[in-house]
């Protein structure tokens, strides 16, 4: 009766039917909203839970538009791996909902960021469930267009405008790449069903074409802020506190990841090397920007592009092990490269989630102040949020035995085994980690407090601590394997496990990169400082990574001003000359010569009429016998 | 063959279609004298009960797979899934036009049950001439379509609509009687006895296409197809044969503009997919030659003049010069064996059309100011605010017209567009793509005029092109609404649609 | 001159060809083609439209004799009777046409463009 692909068509379209609902109905009614959107994701929560602890695996494929020889279809690919990003999704969303009640409270638009929210549910869950490129990408767009919404939610705000726009740009350059893969890809394999692929490609693994994977990890870039397409998601934290957690955190931008582990076997060696090259980079280049930021919500994106260089470096030397150590080959659905980004990809939902999340009970309780070096002493006035952002903090820079601990040693040490040059820079990434996050812990939470705002600080409602509290515990426990039941377990079983002496020496690694952060950040921030001592102590230092910061920015903003906007001139030029010189003027003066001369044509006397038939004859006559 | 064998070879039952909808039509007459004059106003009504119903009829026995296939009254017609699709066609756009035409007539003291019981003679004819297979039938039914289309444009006897109806009568019977001469000429050389493949029965489509394939090269039988086509080009409006169309459109009443723009044109796509298809042997000769450079010239022309027009009907009337050429593309695709689904491409694009058109020909219409020669752009201005509901459905109705993404309009241009790459057909295709990005121009400046406040360059004056909107009925609402959904979903899903049109 | 007894004539008919009779339909739409585009009142305009007509009246009896099939033949019934239709509704719209215009000269018929 409940059929695996009955779940899933549900699942997409209860949070359709709550955002539709919301658009058409309860646009005024923020109340109404927040109860459907809220009971949206419930629902979500409990349907994708049935679905994957109940019903076993899937893929169903309806023909959705076939003419002749040409067809594309709509279907469901339920395995572990959808499953993993099913459950991270559906579980996540829910508590972040839960949380956006009293964070969003008192908004005068909350139905709209409600209706967005469900709309997001919808199209993110398109992408976790879709069984096609074509279908996935339809998803991808959709969740591009709901980032974008959301991003630009405070209207009012120029910046915030600016930011989703510049969003919506930097993922257009990355889509369409995307876009030219998959119709490369439908090309080489007639299909855009990734099942027909696999098996295609494992007939004869020759199909598989760097050029193709490339195209296709476009779109991861542009999505997962990979560099040099990384520009727009420290931006994006204009939008709300819970936006950021869920989207720009969480999920959407993990949807990069996820792809690359749906696309696994269309990977080849050299596709991968760049891959892995990509992730190293953004991984050790997001940590060296972090270093310098102020903002609270823009040293946690950071380090979101950081982590998500990871789960990317993580895909790439995860699958090369693969083909290293055949033995080690993991599940059909999960290789070692899924399994290990996905792994990592889920204990990053969780604490960084968290971190957002605390980041907004922060900024809630601090009269939405979110320069970190205004803050201090949060500690003692927000304690429960103190004591859940601490879980968060031990578990993102990889404190031994808390969930990412496992997630990046275990990315560590397939390093160690591939390339040893990329374990040195992840090593420097996560040494970074430590002292950047240490940086921000110290200051926000110890010492006294630095501004009005907060030492008006308060703690947040229970509505708003509730899903900390959660998420809390999942940050520290969310590396253990009791954690992940079957048949979730295929995550954790995936991956291959080191050797004593190799889990030790790991083990001592890791303690020391983050013993070395901690001590880096304490000696220069002490408990808490009310200005940025690298700023005022090792100026040419702090000088020079602004500027590596900022190189992107600066870079792109020239290429724009310089040679977009020349071209978009001229063309506005054309266009003035064009269109609004005839059309909305209206004055024939203005010369469009083709449009006139075509509307001229028509002089409506009938014999003028009869000469076109004439000429017509004539053409026809001349082309069938000559002159 | 004798009398007697002739008369077995009548199926009556393959037109039941039809003789329904002629006797809905004469049913409509026997009403207006048997009715009292008071309740005059019900037999139009009654017309779009009966369509209605026949309708469902029709979709009931197409998906019961109960229709008659094959060849019917001596080969006369033939009756194909293509056919059925058609015959489906033809019943939506007349029901539509009906529901238009009542809105429309009620503002006019003028006859009406002639009005809905043409449109009703015109749609038989339209379904038999998609599906005749011998070149009498065709005339007959063609002939039909058109004299009915003389009287509908001059319907509402203004002095515009009037001179409409003359431009078209005199360029409609213009190119049938080239047309018909250009049958006789097939006839004549075809049944002349001293050439390979010459049969007696030389005005069917079957002895023709084996004559015309084995003498490819003969001067009357080139210039005979030449001239069927150019007399079946009129009925499309390919180039050059599109003068007419903004005239015509702008001369007649809103209801017979979308009747004459989907389907008159429909009715001229069905037979010429049939004549490039099953009957003249397009190969590599100047025939494709011609559909090539026709099809883009239409396809440049109609978006090259719809940029700079203001007036509505004539922007719709142009605008749908160029959909006739993603069609001819279509058309054209189908004549290459590589992509013979093309043809169910272009019933898509048919279906999608005619909802896109419908939904934003209901809008004007039910806009239309007394005179009805159409509205400038610039009057649309608020329309959005005033009445979103007319907004919204005129918004989605261009919107698939111009082919945006999650509409219908879409997925029938991707399918030709597809169909043209398989065929080979580069160069028109470019040209098609640059068509439709032209096309964005004139459906946005209308959309934005009509939804989006802060495009309005002039600040208008108080009172000044003040656009009058009457109350609209349910069932005019709920059509509206039902067109708009119909484009918007036709986009995500097509599902059985496609499945049924899918000829091969 | 008095007219010729029928029994005369019959031979020469004989030798008329068929090509003949081909070359007078074609003259005749030609004609009908350039009255069409070159006259001014719409009733003549009509009228060439007509000789266009019965240009193809002409080929097809002629093709349906030379051929020795009756469908030609069958054809110009049809031709005539679609040719009276279309007259009888064409002359209705001129006629309407006057009352409104009191011209039927196609010149100042041209309110309808651009």
């Amino acid at each position: 009766m409940l059929s695996p692909e009955l779940l899933a068509l549900l699942l997409l379209a209860v949070p359709l039917t709550s955002a539709l609902l919301i658009a058409f109905f309860f646009r005024r009614a923020g109340t109404i909203a927040q109860v459907l959107s809220v009971g949206a994701a419930g629902a979500i929560a409990l349907i994708a839970g049935h679905l994957i602890f109940r019903m076993g695996d899937a893929a169903v494929s309806v023909p959705w538009l076939t003419l002749g020889d040409f067809s594309l279809s709509l279907g469901f690919l339920i395995n572990p791996l959808s499953k993993v990003m099913l459950g991270v999704v559906a579980f996540v969303g829910f508590l972040i909902h839960v949380f956006a009640l009293g964070y969003m409270k008192g908004d005068t638009s909350i139905a709209r960021f409600f209706g967005c929210m469900s709309f997001f549910m919808f199209s993110m869950l398109g992408i976790v469930l879709a069984d096609n490129l074509a279908m996935l990408f339809i998803f991808w767009e959709l969740v591009g267009v709901s980032s974008y919404l959301l991003i630009g939610y405070y209207l009012e705000r120029p910046s915030a405008v600016a930011a989703s726009n510049k969003a919506f740009i930097t993922n257009r350059v990355g889509d369409f790449g995307f876009l030219i893969g998959i119709a490369w890809a439908w090309m080489q394999f007639k299909t855009l069903n990734l099942t027909e692929i696999s098996a295609q490609i494992a007939a004869d693994p020759s199909l598989a074409l760097t050029g193709i994977a490339l195209l296709l990890f476009c779109g991861a870039v542009g999505k997962s802020g990979q560099m040099p397409l990384h520009v727009w998601l420290p931006d994006a934290m204009e939008g709300p506190t819970p936006v950021s957690a869920l989207i720009h955190a969480a999920t959407m931008v993990a949807a990069g990841i996820y792809l690359l582990c749906r696309i696994h076997f269309m990977m080849t060696a050299d596709a991968l090397n760049v891959v892995l090259i990509v992730g190293v980079t953004t991984a050790l280049y997001a940590g060296v920007c972090a270093v310098t930021q102020k903002d609270i919500k823009k040293i946690l994106a950071y380090s979101t592009v950081s982590q998500l260089g990871y789960m990317v470096a993580a895909f790439a030397l995860g699958t090369m092990y693969a083909a290293k150590h055949p033995e080690h080959a993991g599940h059909a659905a999960l290789t070692v490269g899924a399994a290990a980004a996905m792994f990592h990809l889920t204990t990053h939902a969780f604490f960084k989630a968290l971190l957002f999340l605390g980041a907004g009970s922060i900024i809630h309780g601090c009269h939405h102040e979110q320069n970190i070096f205004k803050m201090g002493g949060i500690a003692k006035k927000m304690p429960v949020t103190f004591v859940t952002f601490t879980a968060g903090y031990v578990a993102l820079i990889g404190f031994p035995w808390v969930s990412g601990f496992w997630s990046k040693d275990t990315i560590l040490y397939l390093a160690g085994q591939v390339s040893p040059v990329a374990e040195k820079f992840l090593l420097a990434g996560a040494l970074l980690t430590a002292f950047y996050m240490t940086r921000l812990w110290v200051t926000v939470f110890w010492d006294r407090p630095k501004s009005d705002h907060s030492d008006h600080a308060h703690e947040s409602p229970m509505v708003m601590l509730v899903p900390l509290l959660v998420l809390a515990v999942l940050a520290i426990v969310g590396g253990a394997n009791l954690v992940y039941q079957p048949p979730l377990d295929a995550l954790v079983n995936s991956l291959p496990h080191p050797d004593a002496a190799t889990h030790h020496r790991l083990l001592v690694t890791s303690a020391v990169i983050v013993a070395l952060g901690f001590v880096g950040g304490r000696l220069l921030y002490g408990w808490g400082a009310a200005n940025d001592r690298l700023e005022t102590s090792i100026r040419p230092l702090h000088a020079l990574l602004v500027g590596v910061q900022r190189c992107f920015d600066v870079a792109y903003n020239w290429y724009v001003a310089n040679v977009q906007q020349r071209v978009a001139e001229l063309l506005g030029f054309l266009e003035h000359l064009l269109i609004s010189g005839l059309v909305v003027r209206g004055s024939a003066a203005v010369a469009g010569v083709l449009g006139i001369a075509a509307k001229s044509l028509q002089t409506g006397n009938i014999h003028g009429y009869v000469y076109w038939f004439l000429g017509g004859l004539l053409a026809f006559w001349f082309l069938a016998f000559g002159f | 063959m004798d009398y007697q064998s002739l008369a077995n070879a009548n199926t009556w039952s393959a037109i039941a279609p039809e003789i329904a909808l002629g006797l809905l039509a004469l049913g409509l007459l026997v009403l207006e004298i048997v009715l009292p004059r008071a309740h005059h106003r019900l037999i139009p009504r009654a017309a779009l009960v009966g369509q209605l119903a026949l309708l469902a009829g029709l979709l009931f026995t197409i998906s019961r797979d109960a229709g008659f296939h094959g060849a019917s009254f001596g080969g006369l017609l033939v009756h194909s899934g293509i056919g059925d699709a058609f015959r489906v066609f033809f019943l939506l756009t007349s029901t539509l036009v009906t529901w238009m035409g009542i809105g429309a007539l009620e503002r006019q003291t003028l006859p009406r049950v002639e009005f809905f019981h043409i449109v009703l003679v015109v749609t038989g004819a339209m379904m038999l001439l998609v599906q005749s297979h011998h070149f009498v039938m065709l005339f007959v039914a063609l002939e039909t379509v058109t004299v009915g289309f003389y009287i509908l444009v001059s319907y509402f006897r203004s002095s515009t609509s009037l001179e409409a109806g003359l431009k078209y009568l005199i360029l409609g019977a213009l190119s049938s009687a080239m047309l018909t001469f250009g049958i006789v000429l097939l006839y004549g050389v075809a049944g002349n006895k001293a050439l390979p493949g010459a049969s007696a029965n030389a005005l069917g489509f079957d002895a023709l296409h084996t004559f015309l394939t084995l003498n490819a090269g003969n001067t009357v039988a080139i210039i005979g197809m030449i001239l069927v086509l150019c007399g079946v080009a009129f009925k499309v409006g390919a180039v050059p044969f599109q003068i007419w169309i903004p005239d015509v459109y702008q001369g007649a009443s809103t209801p017979i503009t979308a009747f004459l723009a989907v389907g008159s044109k429909a009715a001229g796509f069905g037979v010429l997919l049939n004549l490039v298809t099953q009957v003249f042997p397009v190969g590599d000769s100047v025939l494709r030659h011609g559909l090539v450079f026709v099809a883009g010239a239409t396809i440049l022309f109609g978006n090259l003049a719809a940029l700079t027009q203001r007036n509505t009907k004539r922007l719709m009337g142009l605008s749908g010069v160029s959909h006739a050429g993603y069609l001819l593309l279509g058309v054209t695709a189908a004549t290459y064996p590589a992509a013979k689904w093309a043809s169910g491409a272009v019933v898509f694009y048919l279906f999608v059309y005619m909802a896109a058109s419908m939904a934003v020909f209901g809008v004007l219409s039910h806009l239309a100011k007394t005179d009805d020669a159409g509205l400038e752009t610039d009057e649309f201005v608020d329309l959005g605010k005033r009445s979103p509901l007319l907004g919204g459905v005129l918004a989605v109705g261009l919107g698939s017209l111009a082919g945006i993404p999650p509409l219908a309009g879409f997925i029938g241009k991707v399918l030709l567009f597809i169909a043209a790459f398989q065929a080979g057909l580069y160069g028109l295709l470019g040209v098609a793509i640059a068509g439709v990005i032209l096309s964005i121009y004139y459906y946005f400046g209308w959309i934005k005029m009509a939804l989006f406040e802060f495009t309005r360059v002039v600040p208008r004056e108080p009172g000044a092109l003040e656009l009058e909107i009457r109350a609209m009925p349910l069932g005019g609402r709920v059509t509206l609404a039902v067109l708009g959904l119909a484009t918007l979903v036709l986009g995500f899903f097509q599902g059985p649609v496609s499945q049924w049109l899918n000829f091969g | 001159m008095s007219a010729l007894p029928l029994s005369t004539l019959l031979p020469v008919i004989a030798t008329i060809s068929l090509n003949h009779y081909i070359a007078v339909a074609g003259m005749l739409f030609v004609i009908g083609f350039i009255g069409v585009l070159l006259r001014q009142n719409t009733l003549v305009i009509y009228m060439s439209l007509e000789l266009m007509l019965n240009a193809a009246t002409l080929a097809a009896v002629a093709f349906s004799r030379y051929n020795g099939t009756m469908d030609g033949n069958v054809f110009v019934f049809f031709i005539i009777t679609v040719a009276a239709a279309e007259v009888a509704v064409g002359l209705a719209i001129i006629v309407a046409l006057f009352r409104k215009r009191h011209t039927v000269q196609v010149e100042e018929l041209g309110t309808l463009k651009n």
